[in-house]
């Protein structure tokens, strides 16, 4: 199995190579999710902080000064955001 | 331990992202924090409530300064020390997920069970990924096989819980099987106890 791609190795039991690979992928992944709050995902991946910024215009306010403790959805809901741009987003900026 | 900072001229988030960053660095009893705007001085004030201080803010119309002292005893992790007004569920969640993962055949899906066996082996070898989210690894009906001598995952499920996690096997299913003398890891579990897991995990994986 060790040989075979990691996409297909579904039988493989944990070898290196297929180990490795999900872990790269992992770090790959923000995993930023709507119930975060604005402060756990600034905290996380200072570059988020620069998108913040960029949405205070269609909030009309600061979110970080005035939302920092609520969660994403939260946020979106306040504001009348769109949910899904923002946190597609957050995920471009926490993993560039 | 105390500790004083000045956050004047930062914008938001900087002032309460620095003082997260010195509480988590030096633990302090006390903490000091100097701050130059409204925002900055009711976030910072919010963020050391949650986080276990009692807060006084004393201010001059240009410069705020918020005193946070932590009771003697508080245990970080455990939040507030009391009920503070507007305060956020969103901010006492753990830093881990709590995933709880119920093993209930010796097989993933249907269609082949030598396929299906080989699958099983595979997540419970590869499970050690979800790292410190895997909270409870529980084993009912013919997946409590895993748990007894002469299992092919025995010493995965063994590393598992000298990691930390919880493992449950069901007693009632060892019992059924004749096999509750041969359990080789793991605490013998009851329904109550499942239920409650499963109430008390964030996310419940059931294969």
């Amino acid at each position: 199995m060790v040989g075979l791609s990691p996409v297909f190795c579904i039988l493989c039991s944990g070898c290196d190579m297929y180990v490795n690979k999900t872990r790269s992928r992992r770090r790959e992944m923000a995993l930023i999710t709507s119930d975060m709050t604005v402060l756990d995902i600034v905290a996380k991946w200072e570059s988020t902080q620069g998108i913040f910024k960029r949405y205070d215009t269609l909030a009309g306010e600061c979110i970080c000064c005035n939302s920092l403790f609520d969660s994403l959805e939260k946020t979106a809901e306040k504001y009348s955001l769109d949910l899904d741009a923002l946190l597609n987003d957050l995920e471009t900026a926490a993993g560039s | 331990m105390t500790i004083s900072i000045d956050v004047k001229g930062l914008a938001c988030p900087g002032p309460v992202l620095r003082t997260k960053e010195a509480i988590e660095k030096q633990s302090p009893g006390h903490i000091s924090v100097t701050v130059d705007n409204d925002a900055a001085a009711e976030n910072v004030s919010r963020f050391l409530t949650h986080s276990g201080f009692e807060v006084s803010v004393d201010t001059d119309g240009k410069t705020s300064v918020i005193e946070g002292t932590r009771p003697d005893g508080y245990v970080p992790g455990q939040g507030s020390t009391g009920p503070s007004p507007g305060a956020d569920s969103d901010m006492d969640r753990e830093e881990h997920q709590k995933i709880m993962v119920m093993i209930a055949s010796q097989v993933i899906g249907t269609g082949d069970d030598i396929l299906g066996e080989k699958l099983m082996l595979s997540f419970l070898t590869t499970l050690k990924e979800m790292g410190d989210d895997l909270w409870q690894l529980v084993f009912v009906n013919s997946g409590v096989k895993f748990a007894i001598e002469g299992s092919p995952v025995l010493d995965k499920i063994q590393e598992l819980e000298e990691q930390g996690v919880h493992i449950l096997v069901c007693g009632t299913c060892l019992t059924h099987f004749d096999i509750l003398d041969q359990k080789k890891v793991g605490e013998t579990t009851n329904m109550l106890d499942i239920v409650t897991a499963m109430q008390v995990a964030h996310k419940v994986i059931n294969l």
